[in-house]
């Protein structure tokens, strides 16, 4: 079983980091097909959060279709996560492993390169939308 | 890094993750009021929150949010005005009594009773008491029955004035300030044991803090009281959906204050931080403005400084 | 409601029952003590007190009645004191110091109910304290009463100790407490004012239960021993002239220092004032006003008192905090 922890300063909603650590989880396999998810009581007693925000994190992977509710029983994962197939995985790494480098070279620091990275992602996100 | 938070969620759609719409109205004020030897501590007071919800109140000293909690718990009675929770009056019948459970600043309790008589005290107060949930909330914090309650912690006596409020079995439990007076320690825990007892028994919950940071994670429902009258009451996800920081030149900000509710509004030389309420379907896609979500804190901070906004549900609620 | 009372004021309840036992005992050993004591030493009871043996029994029973006497004394003055300060005063204004009002009115039991099982719970037992109190002198000032001692519940020592004097007081007291604990809010203040206005009513009643009622009135016109019946509440005694007027005794002194001398404590100066047309007057209340006396004093004590409790009832039910 998996324990959630928040992170107060990221400034994303508490509910989404929830979402995003199961998600995490399951990409990584450490939260396979089958497994239980802490009821709502358990996080809520471990955090101090609000039970509605454990419900909506879960129903919110509940319409993804990641979770399933099981009344009396729990919530259980239902199919793992990970876009693209492993071998996706290991050329996109190596890929950004080289721009990384070239990044070092034109001396850019670690942070200067999140900051590009963030930027791109934001952009894709923006024109997703518009 | 705002990255995060400037979400495309711009104008709307948060709530669709909520409660259930037809849950019943757990706490409704209308038009209250209380004088103090002539002074309004209270004024004009309506709001209505759901049940289920998690309500923070939250305002400055001397807001009026121990009036009105007061009021709620029966303990005092309006000048004018009403409170009803689940829809029946609050008061000095048994029957009203027994709906909701107060925990007042102190946690007050009977400091040469044991734990055990603490709960003996429960039972014979009150005809719902559980008493199978409180011994289990104490095994599980382990305090002891034996002790006497003058020689716990602090701490120890908040679990034991919450056991015995929520042990009650209450449909509103109101608190005053539970969080003053504690350690970080013992406030985390507190609210540990409360979320917990609110998963367990769906209570509906009212707490006030000055310290919004207290209640950012434990409360969905924001209130926010200040100078005597309700100047926020909202979900908290609606909330922080509906208010954005907009950055952008400042010879562009009078344009953008004149099209929705500006909050605050701080202006240098070349750049302008607007804080605006957005309704919804007002998208902004103007390039040169960057758009940011706004913390909770930030929120009532902005408003407590403008006391003449407000952010109040748009007239759909019935009033009575 | 009734446990919650009790554990509350289980300390006050245990400490007085335990008091009252101690004093019951003690009573219990000076009555065994003095009727053992009485039935081997009364002498005939028409005894002349001159005579030795009867004299010497009569500062006996003095002696015995005196040591215990004294402390039953203090008692009528500190007990209803005392249940006021600790029974009355914090009944409310604790409950106000800590905050624990909060905690109890917000129970699912009114504060009607609440309020009403503690007054009338512990009133209750205040009461019954004081009949206890009364009920345990009664038997023991009767094994005094054996002739020619004489001692009779009518008597200033005894009058608040028997009857249901010692309830009425203690009742008031009570609620006094009670009450100024629920206008103060503050405990060591209520207890204060209870003590002072306990003492002030005491002592403001100190005689006055000759004032309640005209007092019968007898003329005197030969030497009487004790004019006024057995039993009976002697109030005051003073001469009056042939036509009536009132003589202080330095005005009858002066008048009557030439025909009959000086020495005004032989039988033979009082006949002789007689035969020159005084008058004695004694005034007392027949031992038949024992019982309205008593009421009266109580009505005295419980008509304000019970005024005053209400008024802070009132308040207390108020919805406020």
């Amino acid at each position: 079983m998996i324990k959630f922890r928040l992170d107060p300063s990221s400034g994303v909603a508490t509910y989404l980091q929830l979402v995003h650590q199961v998600k995490h989880a399951l990409r990584l396999g450490v939260l396979v097909p089958g497994d239980r998810l802490p009821t709502i009581k358990e996080v809520v007693s471990d955090l101090a959060i609000n039970p509605n925000t454990v419900a909506k994190a879960y129903r919110e992977l509940e319409n993804e279709g990641l979770v399933v509710g099981r009344p009396g029983l729990g919530t259980f994962v239902r199919r793992s996560l990970g876009g693209g197939s492993t071998a996706d995985h290991s050329r996109f790494r190596r890929d950004l492993a080289q721009w990384v480098r070239g990044c070092r070279e034109a001396g850019l620091d670690q942070e200067d390169m999140e900051a590009l990275f963030a930027l791109v992602l934001a952009d894709f996100r923006q024109e997703g939308i518009a | 890094m705002t990255v995060d938070r400037t979400v495309g969620m711009f104008g709307g759609g948060a709530g669709e993750f909520t409660a259930p719409a037809q849950s019943p109205t757990a706490l409704e004020a209308v038009r209250l009021a209380k004088r103090y030897r002539g002074t309004w501590a209270l004024r004009d007071c309506t709001l209505s929150v759901p049940a289920g919800r998690v309500i923070a109140l939250v305002g400055p000293n001397g807001a009026g949010k121990s009036t009105f909690l007061h009021l709620v718990a029966g303990l005092i009675a309006p000048t004018r005005g009403s409170v009803r929770i689940f829809g029946e009056p609050v008061g000095q019948r048994a029957e009203a009594l027994a709906r909701v459970a107060f925990l007042a600043q102190d946690k007050p309790l009977y400091d040469g009773f044991t734990v055990a008589e603490m709960l003996r005290f429960g039972r014979h107060l009150n005809p719902g008491w559980d008493d199978a949930l409180a011994r289990q909330r104490l095994a599980e914090l382990d305090i002891p029955l034996n002790r006497k309650v003058g020689k716990l912690s602090g701490g120890q006596q908040a679990q034991v004035a919450l056991t015995i409020a929520v042990a009650k079995r209450p449909d509103l439990l109101v608190m005053d300030e539970p969080l003053a007076n504690l350690d970080p320690v013992a406030r985390h825990d507190i609210m540990r044991s409360l979320m917990a007892a609110v998963a367990e028994t769906q209570l509906t919950v009212v707490l006030s803090s000055h310290v919004v940071s207290d209640l950012t994670n434990a409360c969905d429902w924001l209130v926010v009281l200040n100078r005597g009258q309700v100047q926020i009451s909202g979900e908290v996800d609606e909330l922080l959906a509906t208010h954005r920081m907009l950055s952008g030149p400042t010879e562009l900000a009078d344009g953008m204050a004149a099209r929705m509710p500006v909050i605050s509004d701080s202006r240098s030389e070349r750049q302008a931080d607007l804080l605006v309420r957005t309704g919804p379907g007002t998208p902004l896609r103007d390039p040169r403005w960057k758009v940011s979500g706004v913390s909770l804190e930030e929120l009532v901070l902005a408003y407590l400084r403008r006391p003449d906004a407000t952010a109040l549900p748009r007239p759909t609620l019935t009033t009575t | 409601m009734l446990w919650l009372t009790w554990r509350q004021h289980r300390m006050q309840v245990l400490l007085t029952t335990a008091l009252l036992a101690v004093l019951g005992v003690v009573l219990l050993i000076s009555a065994l003590g003095t009727a053992e004591f009485a039935a081997q030493n009364a002498p005939a009871p028409e005894c002349v007190a001159d005579t030795p043996a009867c004299s010497a029994y009569l500062g006996e029973m003095n002696e015995r009645i005196r040591t215990v006497g004294e402390l039953l004394g203090w008692l009528s003055l500190l007990a209803p004191a005392v249940i006021g300060a600790f029974w009355g005063a914090p009944l409310l204004a604790r409950e106000f110091e800590q905050g624990t009002h909060q905690l109890t009115w917000t129970q699912s039991v009114t504060r009607r109910r609440w309020l009403a099982a503690k007054i009338v719970g512990l009133g209750a037992a205040v009461t019954l304290g004081g009949l206890v109190l009364a009920g345990m002198v009664e038997p023991w000032l009767a094994a005094f009463d054996v002739p020619p001692y004489n001692v009779d519940r009518f008597d200033m020592s005894w009058f608040r100790l028997v009857g249901i004097l010692p309830a009425a007081w203690w009742l008031s007291a009570f609620v006094l407490g009670m009450a100024t604990g629920a206008l103060f809010r503050r405990t060591l203040s209520a207890m204060a004012v209870t003590l002072a206005v306990c003492a002030l009513a005491f002592f403001g009643l100190l005689r006055a239960p000759s004032s309640y009622a005209t007092p019968e009135r007898v003329v005197q016109a030969t030497v009487m021993d004790d004019p006024a019946p057995d039993d009976s509440l002697y109030v005051t005694s003073y001469w009056i002239d042939g036509s009536g007027v009132k003589y202080t005794s330095q005005e009858r002194e002066l008048a009557l220092a030439g025909p009959c001398g000086t020495d005004q404590t032989t039988k033979k100066y009082a006949k002789c004032s007689f035969s020159h047309g005084y008058r004695q007057v004694t005034e007392f209340h027949p031992a038949d006003r024992f019982w309205q006396f008593q009421w009266t004093e109580a009505g005295i004590l419980l008509i304000p008192a019970l005024a005053l409790g209400g008024v802070a009832v009132r308040r207390t039910l108020r919805p406020r905090i």
